[in-house]
């Protein structure tokens, strides 16, 4: 199990981090959004100890990560900018870490280079933005990790090799109990891959749930009505967005859909129908309920 | 599935990113190959090229000839070896400036010290290894040839490449950015040199009888880019141990969120900012101090001192300028450093201060005749050489200490903070750089040893001062000129020319056929020199204004296993001295 307890990191005035605390099951993958500067890049960096937290820690299996071999031996982290030399190729990179990581499988690493489209004894540095993360996350399969930490691991990606990265991912998680976190601004992505999702805002953790409770606490419902009705009737309802046209009503209502349709049915609509948030919708009405300025933005 | 355990050990790890980092550098490598093998080519052409011009071949042996065209190319070995390892040495420790870098390796399930010190040694390696593929045939060959002087030049290599690369390490935990790392390495390896010599030459410009000199040891401490030329290997060995050890302490210490961004540690970077300031201050108040200085010069303190201080306020106040502006990229933190600034500022004026009014006595002391135990005294407007440094007759005591009193006189009044010139400052410089100059081409040298076994060194470099009787006594001439000093059974023979047969002002001399030049042998030496010397008890030291009724008499000696230093001492012979002149003539007819 990841355990982040009361972590905090600071670059000067700034505070990146701040008395972060939760933790990530095993064999989950963890999807970690938050707005620009919300600190999941510098969190992702103090789990993998490249950053020492001023405060707390950072728990593997147990184990503290920073500056420990054996807790780091179990993660690979893919930045979102992966570093390569000019001379690097796959096949010179994998020379140093199949004598660094304890778990490196080279029998993997072969398979893994003939699944994606990409020649291993390339410079890496040539290819472009997409085949680059394929590089990073080919040699981060082969080292056989058991925490997977990736930083925007879909950008520059096609849709092809989206969902073969996805299909690995998902692969590696149920045959291998392996534990992902991914951070990204891409909740499409993330919607398909993800069980947990954790919303961090300036360094601190907004929220952290399972998906699905996520996704089945908030809806959009649509109503429409014979005649215009006052706003009022809909007061029994935990409404956190409403909005009208003529006589049709966009609700965006918290809530168990079984508890609150029964109520909305009692007020005889001639359209009802109820809409699971995406988590892009999701994403954007916890900002505005943390005080993210989106009327501004949107 | 993934072990929970991790059984490689440090050194495992440590050679995996060694080999990997070597491999990685292999462009870097193939270079400076083809760079070796293009100079060594060319230093062993050239080398017997111009030996065969300069006919070394003809009379040298064959080890002889062959020891040129292996110095030319072990040198150039040893240069490019150091060269190289400086890349190396930046470009492995480019892993601590990237973020992109530091997210890579950062996160890698190696420890941060097995992680640097690999790092550190597959650098010194990729300097090391081609450099020795050259350099051990040669030097093997070398060995066989001048002996073992040319296996020492292998380990002074090896000694300067590692200083480099743990100098430049230690850089590289304490900078940010590889553009911070280069330039504290060269502004380190240069303003640190010039604060250290200007350090040691402001004394000479204002104590009168200060002994300027430099030492070698001091001006290259943090240098080691000149390690190479300054043949001090065990130096460099112990300043490679201390970079090392404080690399293996700061390492962990070092926050990896540093790269690409501000120094890591304070101190450095505050000390190259104001090494470089100071450097830059003190150069430029003695630019000031010397314009306008020309032949029709006329002392004057007060002025020297404000053209002094302008140009050190001037100067280290724009280098501190522009050096904040390049490592802090802004004015960012300006304000609150100007407090170091302004301290420096004070520390510097404490030492103008302490020399401007004398440095606490030191100029005017002269010890009493009673603490002195011996004393040698150089006067080289008449003898360039003493043949004893250390007089203990208590006449030559007391005279000497009247004299020096004499000339400290003589120099206060010519005091100026220009009073060393270029040319004697070149002459220090590269003297004791070059360890064969002893310091001592001043008008007057006073060195005291007192009683206390404490010993004090005054130099003058003033005009001529008027007669001072010590320096024309019997005394001093008997006690320092060494043909009273040498002992005579080392005397060989001698030789004299000059008009010697016309000293007769009266007779008429032809300018070619008068002028001889007679070798004599040891048993006329003897006679000659005890003639000359009771001439000069009896009429004392007659200095004559004109070569033409003089005759040099030169006396050799075997000095191969004496505690002397000059094997040929010359003499002056004037007219006035009747006896020597009649024992030359009846030497010369007599040949």
């Amino acid at each position: 199990m990841l355990e982040i307890k009361n972590v905090s990191k600071s670059f000067g005035d700034v505070r990146a981090l701040d008395k972060l605390s939760f933790n990530v099951a095993e064999g989950t993958v963890f999807g970690l959004v938050g707005s620009n500067g919300a600190g999941k890049s510098t969190l992702l960096r103090v789990i993998n100890g490249v950053f020492q937290p001023e405060d707390g820690e950072v728990l593997i299996d147990g184990e503290n990560t920073f500056e420990n071999v054996k807790a780091k031996n179990m993660c690979y982290f893919i930045p979102d900018f992966p570093f390569f030399y000019n001379s690097s190729t796959i096949e010179n990179t994998a020379y140093l870490y199949r004598r660094i990581y304890e778990n490196w499988s080279e029998g993997y690493f072969r398979q893994l280079c003939s699944m994606f489209p990409i020649n291993p004894k390339q410079k890496v540095i040539n290819m472009s933005k997409g085949m680059q993360r394929q590089a990073a996350l080919i040699l981060a399969l082969a080292t056989r990790p058991k925490y997977l930490f990736l930083d925007e691991i879909f950008d520059g990606l096609d849709p092809v090799v989206r969902q073969l990265v996805k299909k690995l991912l998902i692969t590696n998680v149920t045959d291998n109990n392996m534990t992902v976190m991914i951070a990204s601004h891409n909740l499409r992505e993330l919607e398909d891959i993800c069980d947990h999702i954790g919303l961090l805002h300036r360094g601190g953790i907004l929220m952290e749930r399972e998906l699905d409770d996520l996704k089945l606490g908030i809806h959009k419902v649509q109503i429409a009505f014979n005649e215009e009705v006052d706003e009022s009737i809909f007061n029994e309802l935990s409404i956190v967005k409403l909005s009208r046209k003529g006589k049709l009503y966009n609700l965006t209502v918290k809530g168990d859909a079984d508890e609150f349709m029964p109520k909305i049915e009692a007020l005889n609509p001639v359209f009802l129908e109820s809409l699971p948030l995406t988590l892009e919708e999701v994403f954007i009405h916890e900002m505005e309920g943390a005080g993210y300025d989106i009327s501004n933005i949107l | 599935m993934t072990s929970a355990t991790y059984s490689k050990s440090s050194f495992k790890q440590g050679l995996a990113i060694f080999w990997w980092t070597v491999r990685s550098n292999m462009p870097i490598i193939i270079v400076y190959l083809a760079v070796l093998a293009f100079s060594s080519l060319m230093d062993i052409v050239s080398t017997m090229g111009i030996s065969a011009l300069i006919g070394v071949y003809d009379s040298e042996s064959a080890s002889e000839m062959l020891s040129l065209p292996i110095a030319a190319a072990t040198g150039s070995a040893s240069f490019l070896g150091m060269l190289f390892s400086i890349v190396a040495a930046i470009q492995c420790f480019g892993y601590l400036h990237g973020k992109r870098e530091t997210d890579m390796f950062g996160s890698l399930p190696v420890s941060r010290r097995t992680l640097f010190f690999s790092r550190l040694v597959a650098a010194i390696a990729i300097g090391a290894v081609p450099m020795l593929a050259f350099m051990i045939p040669l030097n093997i060959c070398g060995v066989f040839i001048g002996g073992m002087f040319y296996l020492v030049e292998i380990i002074n290599a090896l000694v300067c490449i590692t200083a480099n690369v743990a100098f430049i390490g230690l850089l590289s935990i304490c900078c940010g950015k590889t553009s911070d790392k280069i330039i504290s390495y060269f502004t380190l390896n240069t303003a640190f040199p010039v604060a250290v010599i200007m350090i040691q030459i402001m004394p000479a410009s204002f104590l009168v009888g200060y002994d300027l000199s430099f030492n070698k040891h001091f001006i290259l401490a943090l240098t080691p880019l000149l390690s190479n030329m300054s043949n001090m290997p065990i130096y460099w060995a112990v300043f490679s141990v201390v970079c090392i050890v404080l690399c293996f302490l700061l390492i962990k210490r070092r926050k990896s969120e540093s790269a690409q961004s501000h120094f890591a540690f304070k101190l450095p970077h505050m000390l190259i900012k104001l090494l470089a300031s100071f450097s830059v201050g003190v150069v430029a108040a003695y630019i000031f101090l010397l314009s306008g200085v020309d032949d029709k010069y006329k002392p004057d303190l007060g002025i020297e001192y404000v053209k002094f201080w302008a140009g050190m306020l001037i100067g280290s106040f724009v280098a501190y300028l522009i050096i904040q502006i390049i490592l802090a990229h802004g004015f960012k933190g300006f304000g609150k450093s100007l407090i170091i600034y302004g301290a420096m500022i004070a520390c510097f004026g404490i030492y103008f201060a302490v020399l401007a009014t004398g440095a606490l006595g030191y100029s005017s002391y002269v010890p009493s005749a009673g603490s002195v135990k011996s004393v040698s005294f150089t006067d080289r407007f008449n003898q360039k050489l003493l043949a004893q440094d250390s007089v203990d007759d208590k006449e030559v005591i007391e005279g000497a200490i009247e004299a020096h009193k004499q000339i400290i006189e003589a120099a206060e009044k010519e005091k100026s903070m220009i009073n060393l010139s270029g040319e004697r400052l070149s002459e220090v410089i590269v003297g004791d750089m070059l360890e064969f100059f002893d310091g001592d081409d001043n008008s007057f040298t006073v060195k005291y040893t007192l009683k206390s076994g404490r010993k004090i060194k005054r130099s003058y470099t003033v005009d001529k001062p008027k007669k001072i009787d010590f320096l024309n006594s019997l005394e001093y001439f008997e006690n320092y000129y060494p043909i009273f000093v040498y002992d005579t059974k080392y005397l060989t023979g001698g030789s004299m020319y000059g008009y010697i047969d016309v000293l007769d002002k009266d007779e008429d001399y032809d300018e070619d056929d008068d002028w001889e030049d007679i070798e004599f042998d040891r048993e006329e030496s003897l006679e000659l020199l005890d003639t000359l010397r009771q001439d000069i008890r009896k009429y004392g030291i007659i200095k004559s204004n004109s070569d033409d009724d003089t005759i040099s008499v030169q006396f050799s000696y075997n000095i191969e296993d004496s505690e002397y230093i000059g094997g040929y001492q010359s003499f002056e012979v004037p007219p006035e001295y009747k006896a020597t002149v009649q024992l030359i003539q009846s030497i010369s007819h007599k040949d």
